[in-house]
């Protein structure tokens, strides 16, 4: 491992901000995308059951 | 396979199929390149630590152009072939595409500011990369301005094939101009001229975020058309109340 300590992993020789930002805004966007997308599937697989239900009853 | 790949149904088991694979890349790709990256690879002689920004700024950059060209190949076979799902892919990738791009522009200033001493400059990579940033915006906004999604499809469609023409600007921006960003390191005619200890995290990290890609669409195309079929649906349902 590279580093001597935690201390220094997470000071990244005194830029840390700008390196943990950059993990972090990739993290947050990366897991809000796939969270909409789950719940856009989850949605349109209601909207899809519904749909054939209301075909079934009116044929 | 294009043919095979048009029967919704079809295309639908073989998302479901696909996409614990794809999940599987994308975990195992992110966390060993991201995880060398961070506790592993060496600092840069010049820029010291900032340089692992690179292990979220170019896969990021590569994923935003990758997209892009998926969606104007998509984009290209919906016009010609009227392929029905290859217009829900593209539909379905331009969020994902500017979720990437905005990733990178970001990481971009936050690496700019400490190494060039500016968050941003009009240089001809920075621009053009914003320019893509646009592009993906104004394809999503097209989708939404047309009540007929035909007619919204095929102007989406339409958009994505001419802005095409800014990946091959993106890319040779650093070689055409001069550029405040750095010129080409990993493909270019000589071969990669990066370091193996920082090429393999890259590298990794990109295929884990192909596979997030995959994973993503697997589940928003299923979305597309399960939801484009409820619209079938109950637009036949509607038609035959008023016909019986």
């Amino acid at each position: 491992m590279y580093w001597a300590s935690l201390g220094d992993f997470l000071a990244m020789g005194g830029h840390g901000a700008y390196i943990w930002s950059s993990f972090a805004l990739a993290a947050i966007v990366l897991l809000a995308l796939a969270l909409q997308s789950r719940v856009g599937v989850k949605a349109a697989e209601r909207e899809h059951a519904e749909a054939r239900q209301d075909a079934g009853r009116d044929s | 396979m294009f043919h095979a790949l048009a029967n919704p149904a079809r295309f639908l088991r073989l998302m479901a199929v696909i996409r614990p694979w794809a999940a599987g890349v994308a975990l195992l790709g992110l966390a060993t390149g991201l995880g060398w990256g961070l506790l592993y690879s060496p600092p840069d002689y010049q820029q010291g630590e900032t340089v692992r920004i690179m292990y979220i700024h170019v896969p990021s950059a590569w994923m935003a152009m990758f997209i892009y060209a998926v969606m104007a190949v998509a984009s290209g076979v919906t016009l010609i072939w009227r392929h029905p799902v290859a217009e829900l892919a593209a539909k379905a990738s331009a969020p994902v595409g500017a979720a990437f791009t905005i990733i990178c522009l970001v990481t971009g200033s936050l690496w700019g500011k400490p190494m060039w001493g500016t968050w941003w400059v009009w240089d001809a990579r920075l621009t053009s990369m914003l320019i893509l940033f646009f592009l993906y915006l104004g394809y999503i906004a097209l989708w939404e301005a047309f009540d007929d999604p035909a007619r919204a499809g095929r102007a989406a469609a339409i958009l994505a094939l001419v802005g095409a023409i800014n990946l091959p600007i993106i890319k040779f921006s650093v070689d055409w101009w001069n550029t405040l960003h750095q010129p080409a390191s990993v493909l270019t005619l000589e071969g990669p001229k990066i370091h193996p200890d920082i090429l393999w995290p890259l590298i990794l990290t990109a295929l884990g975020a192909k596979g997030y890609y995959v994973w993503l669409l697997t589940l928003r195309v299923r979305a597309e058309i399960l939801s484009r079929q409820a619209r079938i649906l109950r637009f036949a349902a509607a038609t035959d109340r008023r016909a019986g």
